[in-house]
């Protein structure tokens, strides 16, 4: 038998939710904290954009969240 | 959304909503009758409308409603009325019917039964305008001669503008619901015209205290005291008046005669600064007594039932400077036309390729909400769109997990009704309107109730990719930062000083083409509407973020980069015959040009260069090299018996070039303590 990891839907009572809205929103989240420590830390300035790298910084999250979520 | 707190802003919406629905209707059926089955052209058809619309309601603020109306109306009818171009004129049709019926349901409410009356509210705000402009009149006096710098002018000038824009509400909504009021609009329309002279002379006159504080005025110009006293009268005449107290004082002419034994023991340029403060308070009894003239026509006019005999139009103040009569493009609104017009383009180009969540509606969303977010700043385009999201992912549970339990439609209305309140009451600002939006978007009632998750769930989405799209454009048509805005305003503000100043000169006006007078037109208006804006938007910025510049010090650039303007304006204003005898001082004037236009030059690079000692010297030098120069020519044209209108140019040529100078160090002055380098640092917000 061939072990594929097919992504599961979330359900909340009955109602079924594609596990890319939950890893994007889960993304969104972490990219707004992790944009908000880099502020604090005075980080941010060492990007050429902000407002670029934030999306980046979301997609990457949103992946690594797709991810995660797969395996559970 | 036409709901106003008086009956008087209610009809003034209703007309301006009206005279958008109609034209934007019609607009949607000509434009798909043009283009019924050809996509690009109807695409090509759509964004021209709404880059039109949106530069228009952008430039003609008075209607700028309207414009905002017709731009949507004309989509909705157009992308979310037919089904097909066969129901296409019932679906205009309506949406023009529905809305009239509303807005009349409306305003039959706003009259009869709950109506809040505006009576009075024009002679209120323009009382408490002109006691504003009297205290701002008291404080220059008062800086003048005894030095007094208590009073918190900045104060008084935020309250003139908010005044100023008071009574310009109150004349629109007062005279849709009073007759008598209507029957004079046009003189109050004037009074309001000349009253905005009054407070751009004003200002003018602010930025200008310093140059003759080391004079004693009242032994140059005798009748100072008395003009300020007369002044002074007519400020508190126009209040008596405008509180309904009868008539008691006469308008007095008073010429402000400069004595000449103490005006020749005065230098040069104490000389042209006496001169030009004469010009500037000559301006302000001429505005005054134009204003009391008007106030005094207006009651006379409501007291006597008489029709107004004035013929005036516009005070000579308010007339725009153009030099090759056509229109001035604003770059700012030509951008923000733009990004709409992108938005739609963007979205009706994912609805054919890709057909996302949303479908065909997004594109009418996009158009609406990027006009909706032009008429605020970025940090209001932030909440909004934040409590957008929020209020949709709320009106979406509510809309599947408690509007299906509901069995009748006094539940149903009770929910709405509830949330409306709730969102009405308990918020406010964009947290508001976003709430008021997504439960009108629940407000679709039919008998049976049908719900659909699917659709719900897909506008939802629908509205969450329109925003993405929305602050994603903002980014790549221009930074809505603003800070980083005002660091490029700033820079086009020199950048159009620069350019001003190299084409000062005798010969300058003449054999320019009309591109190149146009050109000029363009930076002259760059030039003085940009420090307004400067100042709008360096009121947003974020100061946790950026805590090195406080608000004060954005005021303080504001003004100074004003103060610049008016200078400059000055002196592109000077007369022909200034112009002329700039011929004859034309090398000094030459170095004294390239200095001024290479530090304008560094600035609009870099607002924040500081201004070098040795440039600083080098401009003082060449100003004290005109003085002397101009020594000269007096001490030589003396001998030929220079006349009084003659002396009066040499003066005013003086007073602009030194004006220019002043400002420009002035401005290096007060800005040096801004750290620029904070604002240009990247951080996420």
């Amino acid at each position: 038998m061939i072990n594929i990891n097919v992504p599961a839907e979330f359900t909340i009572r009955g109602i079924y939710l594609p596990p890319l809205l939950i890893a994007s929103v889960i993304g969104v989240v972490a990219a707004f904290i992790t944009a908000k420590l880099l502020n604090r830390y005075h980080l941010s300035r060492y990007f050429f954009y902000p407002p670029l790298a934030f999306v980046a910084i979301v997609v990457i999250y949103t992946l690594f969240f797709g991810y995660v979520l797969n395996l559970i | 959304m036409i709901a106003l707190p008086t009956t008087g802003q209610t009809m003034q919406k209703v007309l301006l909503r009206i005279a958008g629905t109609i034209p934007g209707a019609i607009v949607a059926v000509i434009i798909l009758s043009i283009a019924p089955q050809q996509r690009w052209l109807l695409l090509l058809l759509l964004s021209g409308w709404t880059f039109f619309t949106t530069y228009m309601m952008l430039t003609d603020k008075k209607n700028s409603y309207a414009w905002f109306v017709m731009g949507y109306v004309a989509m909705i009818v157009m992308l979310t009325g037919p089904s097909s171009s066969y129901d296409l004129f019932m679906a205009a049709t309506f949406r023009v019917v529905e809305n009239i019926m509303g807005m009349t349901v409306y305003v039959l409410i706003s009259i009869f039964i709950w109506p809040v009356g505006n009576s009075g509210a024009i002679k209120k705000a323009s009382k408490n305008l002109v006691a504003t402009q009297a205290k701002i009149f008291g404080f220059g006096f008062d800086k003048i001669f005894t030095k007094d710098e208590k009073k918190d002018l900045e104060k008084l000038n935020t309250n003139e503008i908010q005044q100023l824009d008071q009574l310009k509400q109150a004349i629109g909504t007062e005279v849709v619901e009073n007759y008598n009021v209507q029957e004079v609009k046009h003189l109050w329309e004037r009074f309001n015209l000349i009253t905005i002279s009054i407070m751009e002379i004003l200002e003018r006159w602010q930025t200008g205290y310093e140059e003759f504080i080391q004079i004693d005025l009242n032994e140059v110009l005798p009748n100072y005291q008395v003009l300020n006293k007369e002044i002074n009268e007519r400020f508190e005449e126009m209040q008596r008046l405008l509180l309904g107290k009868k008539e008691i004082k006469k308008l007095n002419d008073i010429s402000l005669s400069v004595d000449k034994s103490s005006f020749s023991k005065l230098s040069h340029p104490d000389r042209a600064a006496i001169l030009l403060e004469k010009q500037t308070f000559e301006k302000i009894d001429a505005l005054t007594a134009e204003a009391l003239e008007c106030v005094l026509e207006i009651i006379n006019y409501s007291s006597s039932s008489k029709k107004a005999t004035n013929s005036k139009t516009l005070p000579s103040y308010n007339k725009k400077h153009k030099n090759s009569g056509l229109p001035v493009i604003d770059i700012d609104n030509l951008r923000g036309a733009i990004y709409s017009t992108s938005a739609v383009v963007m979205l009706f180009l994912m609805w054919i390729y890709i057909d996302p969540p949303g479908h065909m509606l997004n594109i009418q969303l996009a158009g609406t909400i990027a006009m909706l977010f032009l008429t605020v700043q970025h940090s209001y385009r932030k909440d909004l769109g934040k409590f957008m999201v929020i209020g949709s992912f709320i009106a979406l549970a509510a809309y599947v997990f408690i509007m299906p339990h509901l069995y009748s439609f006094i539940g149903l209305g009770l929910l709405l009704f509830g949330g409306m309140f709730v969102v009405s009451f308990f918020f406010s600002g964009a947290a508001r309107l976003a709430g008021q939006v997504a439960i009108l978007n629940e407000i679709a009632v039919s008998n049976p109730q049908v719900y659909s998750f699917a659709a719900m769930a897909n506008f939802t989405l629908g509205v969450i990719l329109v925003l993405l799209v929305l602050f994603l454009l903002a980014y790549i048509i221009d930074s809505p930062r603003p800070e980083k805005a005002v660091l490029k305003m700033t820079a086009r503000f020199f950048h159009s000083t620069e350019f001003l100043m190299s084409g000062i000169g005798p010969n300058s006006e003449h054999n320019l083409s009309l591109l190149a007078r146009w050109k000029k037109d363009f930076y002259r208006h760059e030039m003085q509407s940009l420090p307004h804006k400067i100042g709008y938007m360096g009121l947003t910025i974020n100061l946790k973020l950026f805590p090195d510049n406080s608000h004060q010090q954005v005021k303080l650039l504001m003004v100074n980069l004003q103060a610049l303007a008016y200078r400059f304006t000055e002196l592109l204003d000077a007369d022909q015959d200034v112009k002329l005898l700039a011929l004859k001082l034309k090398v000094n004037i030459r170095e004294w040009q390239g200095v001024i236009v290479k530090i304008h030059k560094e600035w609009s690079i870099n607002p924040g260069v500081e201004l070098t000692d040795e440039l600083k010297n080098e401009l003082k030098m060449n100003l004290k090299n005109l003085t002397d120069k101009f020594d000269l020519l007096f001490e030589k044209d003396n001998e030929n018996s220079l006349t009084e209108a003659k002396a009066e140019i040499f003066y005013q040529l003086l007073g602009g070039l030194r004006g220019v100078s002043q400002a420009t160090i002035s401005y290096a002055g007060n800005t040096e303590n801004l750290n620029w380098k904070q604002w240009r640092e990247e951080v996420f917000q």
